[in-house]
């Protein structure tokens, strides 16, 4: 599992003991990685800055994108249990 | 006793900002419960209760004498109305507002390789992870 946000590394640094993740939070402040997944929304911070939209791609053992989501609504996100049965499906 | 205090229409008036405000506050302290996140099943009917117990109160004014009465009945509605309003507008309207979904990187392509700082400040890159399969998730941040 692998996270990215525009956030700092200290900002990521904080919200993974918080939550007590044990993955990678990746920081793009650039949105370099944001657009080359062409997931930004701009001015979609409550401070109007440009973010990521919630987005999720599964990728195989190969790196090639196997299953993906977009939600619709940025309250609405993929649920865990969709994305562990997604990625049983693949090699 | 408590049945007469009840009774009195300003405490309809009092109750029903405090209601709606509670409803649509303690949205985000549900919201790591997924079910009640994705609908507020549980804050919408709060909210609406609040704003219908702020119009009971409007109505129980009518029949009073007091200025002051209908003063406050005015402002609860006043005050439950916009928080339902701002309420709705962000469970309908707001979170829905995202670009449209872009095929910059579509199913059955190689993931475009990155390199980025982790918390840690430690480079991390996609094909590090080659190998493996990889749940590459973008969240929006400002936690």
């Amino acid at each position: 599992m692998v996270a990215v946000s525009v956030d700092s590394p200290e900002d990521g640094a904080a919200l993974k003991k918080k939550l007590g993740l044990e993955f990678p939070l990746l920081s793009d402040p650039d949105r370099r990685v944001v657009d080359l997944y062409g997931v930004r929304h701009p001015s979609g911070s409550p401070e109007g800055g440009d973010i990521a939209r919630p987005a999720t791609f599964l990728l195989d053992s190969k790196g090639v994108v196997r299953w993906r989501d977009f939600t619709d609504n940025w309250r609405i996100r993929v649920r865990p249990g969709r994305v562990i049965e997604q990625l049983e499906r693949l090699d | 006793m408590a049945v007469g205090f009840l009774s009195r229409q300003y405490v309809w008036s009092v109750l029903g900002p405090l209601v709606a405000l509670a409803g649509a506050g303690s949205y985000f302290l549900l919201a790591p419960i997924a079910v009640l996140r994705d609908f507020p099943w549980l804050n919408l009917p709060l909210v609406i209760a609040g704003f219908l117990l702020s119009a009971a109160g409007l109505v129980a004014a009518e029949s009073r004498k007091g200025a002051w009465a209908k003063v406050l009945a005015v402002c609860s509605v006043v005050i439950s109305g916009f928080v339902a309003l701002a309420f709705g507008w962000y469970i309908f309207s707001a979170s829905y507002q995202l670009p449209q979904s872009t095929e910059r990187v579509p199913l059955g392509v190689p993931a475009p390789d990155f390199a980025l700082l982790d918390q840690d400040g430690e480079e991390v890159r996609l094909s590090d992870f080659r190998g493996r399969k990889v749940a590459l998730f973008f969240y929006r941040g400002h936690w």
